[in-house]
This record gives structure tokens, sequence and C-alpha cells, in this order.
């Protein structure tokens, strides 16, 4: 039970929903998925603003864009045959290891990057997919990359609508390591490459609960750009990663572990994807 | 507010607070079949079925789920008649003290709705959100075995 | 020695007789009962370690609407006492009140809020304004007895406190024979430091208590216990109320582990109770039972073992120091039960020396947990022979199996060490531990196994054993009683004070009384643990419900059948030897004549001879007979993450005769699993300022369905004469053994002795980094 609050808002349109979060800013909260409820400090929000009454959870290919809904459950979001015939595997296994089922159903894919924690998987994800957010703030709709959304001030925070996922040629890795098997990740790895004849074009590696928000690393991306995609590869981005890594401390891991950790993580994800 | 709510097909019209969890709300009803434990969504004792899935009672604000369906334990069987999930975990003695048997037993009815014939992996993945501390989960993961017979015998 | 019985119904898989309800959701629990005028009672607690209360302010809090009651330490009776759960007089120092005027950790109790919503007693507790004395706090347990540490305990009037000045809660030690010089002359010596961190109990249920008035205006207190009993008496002695105005009654309860063997939520309501002559009631929040009712000791043992070259260990020594946190609840006895309940297991040496201290520290007081000390003193005693038979070369599986005791031997640490006191003699009348070993040791594979030489890879598999003993009961101690009554359809009525917290006691004192009087289960109808209703019993503790209350009803039953036997004797005419019972008949042997239970029970009621046959008995064991268990473990280590795969780990107890296999078993798995847990997930942490960080299950992590590969708990055939059919305990057994099991895989693996407990991953891969450079 949240004390304090006043009234439990359910907006019919996106309108509405930013114009009760502008009018009552340090006092509201959106609830997405609700999952991030059990983190809230009870006695602060005084305004729930519902999102998921705006009914914000299909799933629309448009052109070389596929268009999501932001309060999509992420137990529906990895089994829907349209990110399944796009991205594969990739959705499909890296979400079903996220959780429980019974927060698969509750979790939605815009509450997951709109909570801006630092562990959360789905943003790796997204972030390794280079996804974008279809938002809506004080200038109506905007698209935005996911950096830009984590790096707004909290009162220009606009609301997620939707994410953008890209079909692109790209292959995708994911792997988290946990302490228990129902726990947060201690660090999460997401990697995409785009390989043409063997050779690695483009890529991403991102990296999230270091404890700090997931975040891409360049430096490992431009160090192995032009590079073969062979038995060498993964020795070279772990030991890339291993170099580059920063993060922190906190009370699953040290900065020294989850350094180590994204580094056998990225190989391993690299070999699997070698592999294929 | 009030809110309108269906459990275990019984529709209840209900003043809610407004920061009010289903948990409490449920609670109040007399469904005291739903159990708060961690009140943190960390171990599926509140479980619940929305709509036939199962979902964390303790997070869930009830002014979300106004007009929807629940279903809890005390739906499950009527008089001394036990449904044969709960009938499995007896007989396995997957229950000790009981305070998670609640939120375990529907995770399961909803899971075997969907993998009628599981194995020991998917059962155990299927349930990874429920805590039990008493019993170490064998005899539980038999339950779930034996459950599933039960239920497909039943179908027959 | 051992003797076996067929049986009807003991050593059967009864079904649960509360299962029913459970499993259908009804309102069994505490915080299950309505009471519509209750007032919701929340705590204000300490946000410091260790500090003096300079102020107080409610006056804030008072105005919050709905807010009835605030009390203080100015509005509690100031009466000294030990919040522990034990027999009377304790054994833990008198070093806590209701409310005080220092606090000693963050989480101790400032003021009490009483208000008609529990949301307004939340708001209003967050209004309550304390000004604090900061006070330099004790962190550190090593550091707790270090000259100018600050004292925990300064306060006037507290009891039996072994050295307050220098933070030592309890201290003991004892010798058998020369230690120092027997070791002097061993061929082998290893001296090896263990720590073991606490552990959460982290059952299902948190702490609950409602309390009112009868309409008599007698105070009655529905509770999550595990000692009803005991929380009568407590709340007489604090509230100066007579035992006779008190009733405790427990419902059913959702898991204990010893969390629940002390009084952390009746004091409060009771006080609101009093105040306000309304009924009150509290549940605690996760964090609350996490960091503010009671954790595991953490301990650390300096323990040597001394050998001969033939691998016969002649001294062991463990040399302690235990951390029970802002409060002595069960310091000494736990302390204690770490040397009592492992060292007898070798028996065989010519000295043995068990000494210590405990310490009060201002973190979470520490108290009665599953194990009891005896988890902790074992992942020293077991490692440290694990690392003897790596000197000696041999198989540690042999090297503790051949110095073990076994049946009809004796240690003369039963007769030294008892909890608190002195123990008792006692000769060991069953230990099936060989068999243990052999069952187990097959199923892991031990033989190939042990010698296995891993490939180099990135992971490398290992295989580790440890033994362990429990005790039954607390002997001359711990005592239970019942009592049953027969009705007209041929039922009985067992009452019995003892308490099932979920383990399933009610169901299989059923299959006792069922047993004796040779009647179906379902014809027993089982009330406990009501302090008007049921006779006295400890409580659930110490292992002691299967054999001490078990033989209590055991009694009862045989004495009503023998009533039963002198009825039938007078309705059939003849002498009482040729009466017998058999399937709810009551049988002359002469003729074949018989009666029903039912007809003669309704007989017995209305035409003839009228009188409610009733027995009661009680009993308090006279020795504590150990169970034994071998437990085996199968890991798999990722030498580039640290991370650590259970792969299978196998317990084989002996319980004597399992009155109920499926619960009794089921009580060895989860003990397994609560081990397991303790050994790579269960990690408690703190921030510098003494506030528990792992204090809900986001944070703490117990472990899931898929934190482990595979599990497997036996029961070998045995029986104790002196057990109920040839019962011993099970409940607490299991967990003592995963630790040190884990601990030696992890070094049969790798190379690598984690001396450290719990073993996470991080700490596993930086010595594997270590080791490798």
């Amino acid at each position: 039970m949240l004390l304090n609050v006043k009234a439990y808002h359910k907006p019919r349109s996106i309108d509405e929903a930013f114009n009760i979060w502008s009018d009552h800013k340090d006092e509201a909260v959106l609830i997405a998925g609700g999952t991030n409820v059990a983190l809230m400090k009870s006695h602060i929000p005084k305004h729930l603003i519902d999102l998921k009454s705006l009914a914000l959870n299909d799933v629309k290919e448009k052109g070389n864009k596929i268009v999501v809904g932001a309060m999509i459950d992420i137990e529906s979001f990895r089994k829907n045959q349209i990110i399944r015939k796009n991205f594969g595997d990739f959705f499909f296994k890296s979400f079903d290891d996220i959780a429980s089922p019974q927060l698969r159903n509750m979790i939605t894919i815009g509450g997951s990057v709109a909570a801006k924690v630092g562990w959360s998987d789905v943003t790796t994800c997204l972030l390794a997919t280079e996804s974008r957010l279809m938002t809506f703030g004080i200038n109506g709709y905007q698209n935005i990359n996911i950096t830009e959304f984590n790096h707004l001030p909290r009162d220009k925070k606009p609301i997620i609508t939707h994410i953008i996922l890209n079909k692109e040629d790209f292959i995708y890795g994911f792997r988290r390591f946990t302490k228990s098997a129902f726990d947060i990740s201690m660090v999460n790895v997401g990697i995409a490459l785009k390989i043409e004849s063997d050779i690695v074009k483009r890529s991403r590696f991102v990296i999230g609960s270091r404890p700090q928000m997931p975040d891409r690393f360049s430096d490992v991306e431009e160090g192995i750009e032009n590079l073969k995609l062979d038995d060498n590869l993964p020795n070279i981005a772990r030991n890339l990663v291993f170099e580059h890594f920063t993060g922190g401390s906190n009370y699953l891991a040290s900065v020294e572990y989850r350094r180590h950790l994204a580094s056998v993580l990225t190989e391993r994800i690299l070999t699997e994807l070698g592999g294929v | 507010m009030k809110i309108k709510l269906t459990v275990n097909k019984k529709i209840h019209e209900v003043q809610i607070d407004p920061g009010e969890m289903l948990l409490d709300v449920l609670r109040r009803l007399g469904y005291k079949s739903v159990r708060r434990s961690c009140d943190s969504a960390s171990c599926g004792n509140c479980t619940v079925l929305l709509e036939g899935k199962p979902i964390l009672s303790c997070i869930t604000f009830a002014a979300s789920v106004d007009n929807c369906s629940i279903e809890t334990v005390e739906g499950l069987s009527e008089k001394e008649e036990l449904h044969p999930i709960q009938e499995a975990i007896l007989e396995a003695g997957g229950s000790q003290c009981g305070y998670c048997i609640s939120g375990l037993t529907l995770t399961i009815k909803s899971f075997l709705a969907e993998n009628p014939d599981p194995d020991d992996k998917e059962i155990k993945k299927a349930l990874v959100g429920n805590l039990c501390r008493c019993t170490g989960y064998e005899s539980q993961i038999k339950a779930v075995r034996l459950a599933a017979e039960k239920l497909r015998d039943e179908k027959r | 020695m051992s003797e076996r019985k067929e049986f009807n119904y003991v050593n059967k898989n009864e079904i649960k007789v509360d299962g029913s309800a459970i499993l259908k959701g009804k309102p069994v629990y505490t915080d299950d009962f309505d009471f519509p005028d209750a007032l919701h009672v929340v705590l204000v607690r300490s946000t410091y370690p260790h500090a003096r209360i300079k102020s107080l302010d409610k006056q804030k809090a008072l105005k919050v609407p709905g807010v009835v009651e605030i009390l203080t330490y100015e509005d509690v009776p100031q009466k000294i006492f030990t919040k522990a759960g034990q027999g009377f007089p304790e054994p833990s120092p008198y070093d806590s009140f209701i409310l005080s005027r220092k606090v000693r950790y963050v989480g101790d109790p400032v003021a009490i809020v009483a208000a008609e919503t529990i949301d307004a007693a939340k708001i209003a507790a967050s209004k309550v304004n304390v000004e604090y004395e900061k006070l330099e706090p004790v962190l550190d347990f090593k550091k707790a007895t270090m000259d100018g540490a600050p004292v925990i305990h300064d306060e006037e009037g507290t009891k039996d406190i072994h050295d307050p000045s220098r933070n030592i809660a309890s201290h003991y030690e004892m010798e058998v024979g020369n230690t120092d010089e027997v070791m002097g002359k061993c061929d082998y010596v290893v001296e090896k430091t263990y720590h073991i961190n606490t552990q959460l109990h982290a059952m299902m249920e948190p702490h609950v208590s409602i309390s009112y008035y009868d309409t008599n205006g007698r105070l009655v207190v529905i509770t999550s216990t595990q000692v009803p009993f005991h929380v009568r008496r407590i709340l007489s002695m604090i509230f100066d109320i007579p035992i006779r105005k008190i009733r405790v009654i427990k419902p059913r309860i959702g898991g204990g582990f010893g969390g629940k063997q002390a009084v952390h939520v009746e004091p409060y309501v009771t006080a609101v109770t009093l105040k306000t002559g309304r009924p009150a009631r509290m549940i605690f929040e996760r964090p609350e039972v996490s960091m503010a009712t009671n954790i595991r000791h953490e301990m650390e043992f300096k323990a040597a073992v001394g050998a001969s070259k033939d691998g016969t260990i002649k001294a062991l020594s463990l040399d302690g120091l235990s951390n029970t946190g802002a409060y002595g609840e069960h310091a000494l006895t736990v302390f204690m039960v770490a040397g009592s309940k492992t060292l007898p297991l070798y028996n065989k040496v010519e000295a043995v020396r068990f000494r210590g201290d405990v310490v009060y520290t201002n973190l979470p007081p520490a108290g009665a947990y599953r194990g009891y000390g005896a988890p902790q003193g074992l992942f020293a005693l077991d490692c440290v022979i694990d690392e003897l038979a790596q000197e000696l070369g041999v198989d540690p599986l042999e090297l503790k199996r051949n110095n073990s005791i076994k049946e009809g031997e004796t240690s003369p640490i039963f007769k030294i060490m008892g909890e608190g006191t002195e123990g008792v003699e006692q000769i060991v009348r069953s230990c099936k531990l060989d068999e243990c070993v052999e069952k187990g040791k097959k199923i892991i594979n031990w033989d190939e196994k042990i010698n296995r030489k891993e490939k180099p890879g990135k992971k490398v598999k290992g295989v580790g054993c440890a033994l362990a003993m429990q005790g039954s009961g607390i002997a001359k101690v711990d005592m239970g009683a019942a009592s049953v009554k027969v009705n007209e359809d041929g039922s009985v009525n067992l009452h019995l004070g003892a308490t099932d917290l979920g383990t399933g006691s009610d169901t299989i004192m059923a299959q006792i009384v069922a047993e004796t009087l040779d009647i179906p289960v379902k014809k027993v109808i089982v009330y406990s643990s009501d302090t008007d209703m049921t006779p006295f019993d400890v409580g659930a503790y110490a292992s002691s419900t299967t054999y001490v209350s078990g033989n209590a009803v055991k009694k009862a039953a045989e004495k009503l059948k023998n009533r039963i036997k002198e009825k039938a004797a007078h309705y059939l005419n003849t002498d009482v030897d040729n009466i017998e019972v058999k399937n709810q008949h009551v049988l002359n042997k002469e003729n074949g004549e018989k009666i029903s239970f039912s007809d003669l029970f309704t007989k017995l009621f209305y035409t003839f001879e009228q009188e409610q046959l009733m027995a009661s008995a009680s009993y308090v064991g006279n020795e504590s007979p150990p169970p034994y268990l071998a437990t085996f473990a199968e890991v798999e280590i990722d030498l580039e993450t640290g991370k650590i795969d259970v792969l299978k780990i196998v317990s084989v107890a002996d319980c004597g005769t399992p009155i109920n296999p499926i619960q009794a078993k089921g009580q060895l798995e989860g003990a397994t699993m609560q081990g397991l847990g303790w050994a790579l997930y269960e990690d408690v942490k703190y921030d510098g300022r003494g506030r528990m960080l792992t204090n809900d299950f986001f944070t703490y992590k117990i472990p899931s369905r898929m934190d482990y590969v595979s599990m497997e708990c036996h029961l070998v055939d045995s029986y104790e004469p002196s057990g109920p059919f040839g019962a011993k305990s099970i409940a607490e057994i299991g967990i003592d053994t995963p630790i040190p099991a884990i601990a030696n895989a992890i070094y049969n693996a790798t190379g690598i002795r984690l001396r450290e407990a719990p073993f996470s991953s991080e700490k596993l891969l930086m010595e594997i980094l270590r080791k490798e450079i």
C-alpha cells in the first residue's frame, strides 16, 4: 500500500496522461507494469497515472521498422510472432531468463526503460538492437534514443509511448550473470554484430548492471571493427572489455568482479555467435 | 474510489483507496488464501490469476484491475472436494507450513493449462518465482508431475 | 539392540491432518483472523546502531487522524528480561526491556504506535520525533572485547551477563584430558580458522500477533510462535499479570526455523491492549522480520585436530567466538551446541577442548535457528578433519567414518555439556551412520569421483562429504504433555502442547495415537498449543517434538488404552488379561466376543458404568538420542566466473523410525536446501553504520527451484529403543552438513580451501585467479 495517494488516474489519451503528469510533477508516478512499486518510497507519490489504460500494447511492422506499444508485457513481447520473425531467438530467449512468469506478465517494455534501473536486462537488449523510443512530452511526440532519454532531467522527462526496433541485418547475443537464478543481474552483456563476408562491419557492445545504467562501449566496438569473426575475435573482445569497462561496487559484486564477468560474458557471446 | 472486481466468478463492488494494493483488497474481501510475505515482488506467495495469468497481487494496484476477473485458491474447490493439483500437493508432501501453497497452486494451474505434460526442468523454470522455505522443492516438483497426470486423466 | 516392528499407522505416509484446510486457503494463520475493532500497531525503530534517546516528541504524531496511542519507554513497565523463549529459568542473560532508553542496533524498538488503520499508524510512526545522543557502535565482533570498546550493556539491573564491561554475554570452556599435551605427541596436527556468517530464517509468514481481552477480561494473544507456554510466562512476568489471566493461542504457523522462539511481537500488541482495552494487531514487514527479530549467530572457530600416522584422531579443539548482536538471546546455549552436538561424533579422542566467548555487537540480535550452533561448529570440525585427510593422503570419508561414534558407545561430552548446564550421560543405543555413508556414497558414486583427475578446462567437478549428529530434545529439561479422551463414535481427542509450526507434528502425533489404540488417523482429532485448552509443552525447538512430545502422547494413549481394556473387561465379563484392542474394537481373546469402540464409549456415556474415559501423561527425556547424517555434494565450478553449481546433493539420515516418512524426508530436504542456500546464496551484508542492506527478498536470496540441479534425501532403517515407536529427531540435522560438504567439494574440484562461508562466486574466483598467478 502506498500511503498518501490522492488519486489513481486512468487517462484515456496520451495528452491527458501527460497533462496530469505535468500538473503534479514531483508528486506523480507513472504506472507501467507496476513492478517498480516495491522500490518506491511509500510516502511520496500522491498521484498515480496508469498508462495501461492507453492500450499501448500492439506490435506493428512499418517499413523497415517495428513499432511496439510501450505497455506490452515482456512475456507477450518475447513470444510475439513479428518479434520472433525479425530477431529469431534473441528476445525470445533473453527475456525468458528474466525474473519469473508472474513478473514477466507484469513488466512492460516501456516501464523497464523508464524505470532507469541499472540492472534492467530489457534495456541492455534494446540498446544492443539500437532501438529508439517514441515519447510524448512538452513538444509532443519525439523520436529519441534510450541514452538521450536516460540523461533527461526528471522534470523534462516525456512519457514513452512506443519502442521502435530496426529490421536490420545483425546477429545478436545476450548473457546475464546472477548470484541465484531468481535474481537481478550482477552484470549483463548484449552484443550485436553486422557481419559481411566474415568481417565485423559494425557492432554494438552494451554492458548493464555495472551497477550503473546499461551503456554502449564504443572503444570495444571500434576495437573490433573490420576484424574477422573467427576464433580469435572472442578473446580480443574479451580483452577490450576488460580494458575499457567502467562500473562500480555494491552489495552484489565489486567493480573488479564485474569487469571480469563482463569480459567473460563477452567472450562467450562471441564464441556462440561465431559458431552460428 | 469504487471498483468492480470479479473474484472467482463473484462480482464485488468495492470501495478502495487509490494507493491500495490488490493483495490488501482481496484479503479485506475475505480472500485470506492470498498470503502476504515479502510484499516486494520477490516471493510469489501473493500470486493470483488475473484473466487466467499469474501475477503478484502485492504490487498490483487494486485500481488498475477495475472490471477485471481474478481467481484465488478459494475458487478452486467446492465443499469437501480438493482440486487435483491440491490433492497432488498433499499426496506428494509438497506442503509443510503451507504459507506458499496458495500462490504455488495458482501458478501450477496456469502452467499446466499451457503445458500439460512438462519435464522437471520446465517445472522448475515455471515455478521459479514461487519461493518455499520448508520443502526444499523436491516434493513440490513431484507434486506438479502428479498433478499433471491427474489432470490428464481427468480430461480423458 | 535394534528391533523392527510392523506398524499399522506409524511409518506410513498419512496425509497431513491440517493439509486440506491449508490447501484450500482457509483462514488458518494469525493474520487471517479479523477483529473489526482492532488497533493496528507499528513500531518506531532506531535508525542508529548505538545511541541514547535524549528526547522523544510524539505530539506531531498524535495529531495524525486515527492515531489512538503512542507508547514510549516511559509508558511501559521497565522490567528486564530476555526475549528468548526457553525453559525457566532461562539460560540467556536478562538484558532487554520492552522499550529501552538506549538503542543497541538499527531496528531496536523505540516507540509503539497504535491507530485505527495501518496507514495512520505508519504515517504517525514516521512523525515521532526522536533525538538521539549517538554513541560509537561495535560493528565487528572481533573487536567487541578490545580495550576501550564501547560498552553496549551498561544499564542497571542486568542479570547473568558474563562480563558486561567487556561486551561478553557468555563464556564457556570445557576440556577432557590435556589437549595441548596430546596434540604435542601427534604425528599430524592441522589447525585452521573458519568463519561463518549469519543467516536469515526467511520463513514465509512474517511474525504476527493479535491481542485482546475476552468477555471475562482475560488477555488473549493469538500469535505465530513456536513457544506458546513461554510466551504466556514471559508476558505474565514483564506486565505483572497473573498467568491465570492470560491465554495464548497458536493457530497454523507459516514456518519458524527458530525465528519464532522468542517474543518479538507479543509484548508490543499486549502493551496496546493493556493500555487501551482494545484488540491490537501487528504483522511485521519483511525488513523488520530480517533485521529486527533474530538472526543466526555469526561464529569463528580456530579448529585443531591431531592424529597419528595410522589415521586415528587423538585430539580435537575448537576455540570460538560467537556474535550475539545487541542482545544475548540463546547466546550461551547456541554456542555450547556448536561443541556439544558436533564433538561427540569423534569420540575416540584422548583429549578434546571447547571454549570461547559470545560477544555483544551493535548488530541485530542473534537467536535460535535450526541447527542451533551445530552447523557453525561442524563447518570448522568437519573441514579441519577433511584437511587432515589431505595431509595424511587418505580418503576423507574413510577418515571421518573410522573415527566416528558407533552404536553402544558413548562420549564424555554428553555428560559435560548440556544446554547452559551440565548434560546427561548416555550410551548411543541407535547409530546407523555407517549405513548412511554406504547408501550415500553409492548414490554419489564416491569411490570413483573422489579420485577423479580433472582434465584442464573451463569447468571442473568435485565431490565432498560431511558427517553430522544432533540431539532429540534437551534431556532432563524439555517436557511435553498430552491428554486424550474418547467420544461416542470411537474417535479420540488429542490435546497437546506441542507446537506444529508447519513441520507436521500434529499429524505424527495423531499417528502415534492411532498406532497405540489401533484406530484410523482420521479418528484422532488433534488440538494443540492453546495454553487454556492443552497441557504444557516447552514448544517446538531443539528437535524435541517427535521424541519428547511424541513419547508423552504415546504414554497418554497407552494409559487410555488400559482404561478402555479395563472397562471392556467389565462389560464383557472377563479378566482384563483376556482383553485385546484391535481395529477399533475390544475383543475377548477367550471366546471371540467383542464390542466396538463406538458402542463401548456410547454405553460408557449413557448406560454402563458411566464415565468419560480420558488420560494424560507427561514426558521428559532422560537422554537425547542423536540422529545421524551423511551428506555428499557434487559441485561444478566455472573457473572463469567462479560460479558454483551444485550438481547433486545427497543426504542420508538415521532418524530412527520415521513416524511419517514423507514428512520426515521433507524435513531433511528442507533443511538441506536451507543449508545449501546458506552455503552459496544467502549473504547478509551491512552498511558502514550497521544497517542491514540485505533485509528483503529482493536483496537476500534464498534458493529458488533453479538453484540446484538435483537433490536426494533418504532415511535408513533404524530403531531408537527410547523413542516413540523407535523414533528420533529429524528437523534440524539436515542443515549441519551442506556447508562443509560443499566446501570440501570445492576443494576437491579446485584445490582451493574456502574457510569463510558463505562461498560466493566472487570469493571463489578471486582465489582461482590468485592461484593461477
